[in-house]
């Protein structure tokens, strides 16, 4: 993986402080920790480990292919972020898509009126329920850019909330 | 600038019109079963002998409120940018609710709309 030796410094940098913040990372934290020990004397070959090690932690957590494709952009501690909520946001995108699912089936058999067109965009509406939090994942990557990492963890946190995906946790009470 | 990035910048451009399109369609079709419901259940609930109380207003309201929010929020977000970029957030914002939709007809009883 390319390093420059200007960003190199500041990249090494940002890894440690997501150590110090995030103590359970397993074992890509304890290597970027390591890094870091030697960062003052040697930037570039620290840099290097830690990008080693973020894209272990991230390959390791289950990412969707959205990552890889910005790695060449994005800093290592985005990356380890990318990798770790992505993973949750593909645990949501199958949580949606059962959702989608039952709703779908549900309104084939209760939906009598609503006609050919209105039949099929009720349905496209279902559907685009369960493309919600890759949508929103993508969204991040979209708008984050040239933002601080802070911003897309900030933008990924809100998504967790707002997707939860409730009807799988609360029988409801509308069917 | 190559015939290659000219390509490109074409084949982004209509891919983000093709998205808005659809989440235009997908926007206006939410807004109009907002509406329909708003129509419709008062006309319901008198033929049950009943009204459409304060609960059943507020949820109705949320319904047609949301797409007019959420796509002019993605609108937003998406004004300095690119075709693609303005497509993909309103699409990502017709998803958005239609998961709150989701969430509110299954979490609020029909029921609790009419007394």
């Amino acid at each position: 993986m390319p390093n420059n030796s200007e960003t190199g410094d500041r990249q090494s940098n940002l890894a440690s402080g997501w150590t110090v913040s995030d103590g359970a990372s397993g074992a890509g934290a304890s290597g970027a920790g390591a890094a870091d020990k030697v960062a003052d004397a040697e930037p570039d070959a620290t840099a290097q480990q830690s990008s080693l090690s973020a894209t272990g932690v991230q390959s390791a957590s289950a990412d969707s292919d959205d990552a890889p494709a910005a790695s060449s952009q994005v800093s290592n501690l985005t990356l380890v972020i990318l990798g770790v909520i992505g993973g949750i946001y593909l645990l949501y995108s199958v949580g949606w898509f059962l959702i989608a699912q039952y709703f779908s089936a549900v309104n084939n058999i209760t939906a009598s009126n609503s006609g050919l067109i209105g039949g099929v965009l009720q349905q496209m509406v279902f559907w685009s329920a369960a493309l919600a939090a890759p949508l929103w994942f993508l969204s991040s990557l979209l708008l984050a850019r040239g933002k601080k990492p802070l911003f897309m963890s900030a933008y990924l946190l809100l998504g967790l909330i707002i997707l939860m995906p409730w009807p799988l946790f609360i029988a409801g009470g509308g069917e | 600038m190559s015939t290659h990035e000219v390509n490109k910048g074409k084949t982004a451009l209509i891919t983000g019109i093709v998205l808005t399109a659809l989440a235009a369609l997908l926007f206006g079709y939410q807004l109009w079963t907002g509406i329909g419901n708003a129509l419709v259940f008062p006309q319901f609930a008198a033929s049950i002998g009943l009204a459409v109380n304060a609960t059943g207003w507020f949820w109705i309201t949320v319904q047609i409120a949301l797409p007019i929010i959420v796509a002019a929020l993605a609108l937003l977000t998406a004004r300095k940018r690119g075709a693609l970029v303005r497509g993909v957030m309103l699409l990502a914002g017709v998803a958005l609710v239609s998961v709150a939709l989701i969430d509110i007809m299954h979490l609020v009883p029909n029921t609790s709309y009419f007394s």
